[in-house]
């Protein structure tokens, strides 16, 4: 659980760096993330390079799939085309999983190698979550820092006033082209050490719905505000797991079978992404309105 | 040779529902200023309310169509009425919450109906053979009713007054205004007929495949794409692209696989946005 919520956490700190601090409409953060669990697979077991270059490989991958979406779509002035762009290409990335067997290994998943085999399984994972925990404080600060720095204060300013950025003659889409990347690149990496967390990828666990919740958990916690983020990732966490949990205390009423308590779980999701932006705009935590 | 006629067949009937659904797509970018996630989930919306008067009140496919698009009318009214409406100065938020109303939307048919697919009870026809094609009645049926559906709204926009108050607030929402148009009036009204379409789209699809719960999603995604391809908010852009789409995805199957259509509809916009920004009909919407 602890695990899961690092890195939803490096995925929800990304997006907030794309639309929080930048205002970049990315609805395919699944698309990177998986793209970075799969390069780390096949590098780390097909190729059997060290896990360090794999998680290097997966932050590569990401960078490198938004260089052109961002060129394709960044350069329009209206947000949407990016958001529909990356919609489909979170799709696109989720079919060539499926469809190229040779490759992914297709429904059957990959198994992936654990970083600390001469440990028991308790520990190996208490010694992952420590790396991810480091890996979430290092984008953190990392983030902090760049929201500090001229280049944080120009994408602000490029979200706030495009027109008033581009007339002191900021190259807009060039800034945005490098936020975009860099989220991705971040989603990416988060991918890798998802990866090694699950010891198993197969294609279903990277469906759209990952998208949703990483901007739910953005959009509670408060856009535009790292802690808020992650104040927000964690909720989101409590939200779903505690959800699951409550399917084994309800008594077992044909009402409530596990696929209709999902289908219920969802639609407060779907609920929370109507109201909060509605009447919340600044979720619980959040510097900016939407 | 028979593998293309059939695949130009199928893109037919595929380029129509696209060409359907990007159009009302693209009419509620033009007098909303966003593009709608949940219209996916309204077709499906429609396709189990047809199934539902089908099955609960014994109703004739034809009329239990119609209660099907009247349902989907009414529910995305509603959304319009409760949500958008009071949201409609801030473009993104309705976009992030119309991602919402779809999960809200796609999973209370989940919840009613259960995950299954289903299918209507049509009577079966026998195959018509022109020449070397084979045609099935019911695709023929199908692209007929869906091209009728597309003229009426052609006529809706071209003859009637509502039409080119439609028109008139997608170009410029300010100037018709000043011109005396209600934006209530054209906003239910432009929500109406897109919803409709959906409507009717939804239904249609469903009796080519089958009804199930990702109906709408798996089309929404490819109909955006034609929906910006023919320049957002351009009706007459969104036909011709989706009807281009619908052909290209399903020539394209001949050597990519049929799994790869809907992708293939992402390449192409992906393509088309860096060679030519403002799509296929040149309006400078949004481009710069």
């Amino acid at each position: 659980m602890a695990i899961q919520a690092g890195i939803y956490a490096l995925l929800a700190l990304s997006l907030n760096l794309q639309w929080g601090y930048t205002g970049l409409l990315n609805f395919g953060q699944v698309g990177f993330f998986a793209l970075g669990a799969y390069g780390y697979a096949l590098t780390t077991t097909s190729l059997g390079w060290p896990p360090a270059l794999g998680v290097a490989v997966a932050t590569l991958l990401g960078a490198l799939a938004a260089y052109p979406l961002g060129l394709a779509s960044i350069r329009l002035r209206v947000g949407f085309y990016l958001a529909i762009v990356t919609l489909g290409f979170g799709e696109i990335v989720r079919a060539v999983l499926v469809n190229e067997d040779w490759l992914t290994g297709g429904t059957r998943g990959i198994p992936i190698k654990r970083w600390f085999p001469a440990l028991d399984p308790q520990s190996d994972k208490l010694a992952t979550l420590a790396i991810i925990l480091a890996a979430l404080v290092l984008v953190l600060a990392i983030f902090e820092r760049l929201g500090r720095s001229p280049f944080g204060r120009t994408i602000e300013a490029i979200r706030d006033n495009e027109d008033a950025a581009r007339s002191l003659g900021k190259p807009v889409a060039g800034f945005k082209i490098e936020v975009f990347m860099l989220g991705a690149a971040v989603a990416g990496g988060a991918g890798a050490l998802y990866a090694v967390s699950v010891n198993y990828l197969v294609p279903a666990q990277f469906v759209p719905l990952i998208t949703f919740y990483i901007w739910m958990a953005m959009i509670l916690g408060g856009s535009g505000s790292h802690r808020g983020v992650i104040l927000g990732t964690v909720l989101l966490i409590f939200f779903l797991e505690g959800s699951r949990f409550l399917h084994d205390f309800l008594p077992d009423l044909p009402l409530l079978s596990q696929s209709r308590l999902s289908a219920l779980r969802f639609m407060v999701v779907g609920l929370a992404l109507i109201l909060v932006p509605m009447y919340w705009p600044r979720g619980l935590w959040g510097r900016r309105e939407l | 040779m028979l593998i293309f006629s059939q695949a130009l067949i199928n893109g037919i009937t595929d380029g129509a529902f696209l060409a359907m659904i990007a159009l009302g797509a693209t009419l509620v970018f033009g007098v909303a200023r966003f593009p709608n996630v949940a219209h996916g989930d309204f077709l499906t919306l429609a396709a189990y309310g047809t199934l539902w008067a089908t099955g609960l009140l014994h109703l004739p496919l034809l009329l239990a169509a119609i209660c099907g698009i009247v349902l989907t009318v009414i529910v995305g009214l509603a959304s319009y009425a409760l949500i958008f409406r009071k949201i409609a100065d801030r473009p993104i938020t309705c976009l992030i919450v119309s991602i919402g109303l779809a999960l809200v939307v796609r999973d209370a048919i989940l919840f009613v109906a259960g995950g299954d697919a289903q299918a209507y009870d049509l009577p079966v026809w026998r195959a018509w053979r022109l020449g070397g094609f084979v045609i099935l009645p019911l695709d023929a049926y199908i692209t007929v009713l869906s091209a009728a559906a597309i003229f009426a709204v052609h006529l809706l926009l071209r003859y009637t007054r509502i039409g080119v108050e439609m028109r008139a607030v997608s170009d410029d929402p300010s100037l018709a205004r000043v011109g005396g148009v209600s934006p209530e009036r054209v906003n239910i009204a432009t929500w109406s007929v897109a919803l409709a379409l959906a409507g009717a789209a939804g239904i249609l699809v469903a009796a080519k495949t089958l009804v199930f719960p990702d109906l709408g999603w798996t089309l929404l995604l490819p109909a955006l794409a034609a929906a910006i391809l023919g320049g957002l908010g351009s009706p007459y852009g969104a036909i011709l692209a989706g009807m281009l789409l619908g052909l290209s995805q399903n020539i394209a199957t001949i050597w990519i696989g049929d799994t790869y259509k809907d992708s293939f509809a992402f390449v192409v916009l992906i393509v088309a946005l860096l060679l030519r920004p403002t799509g296929l009909t040149g309006r400078l919407e949004a481009a710069r």
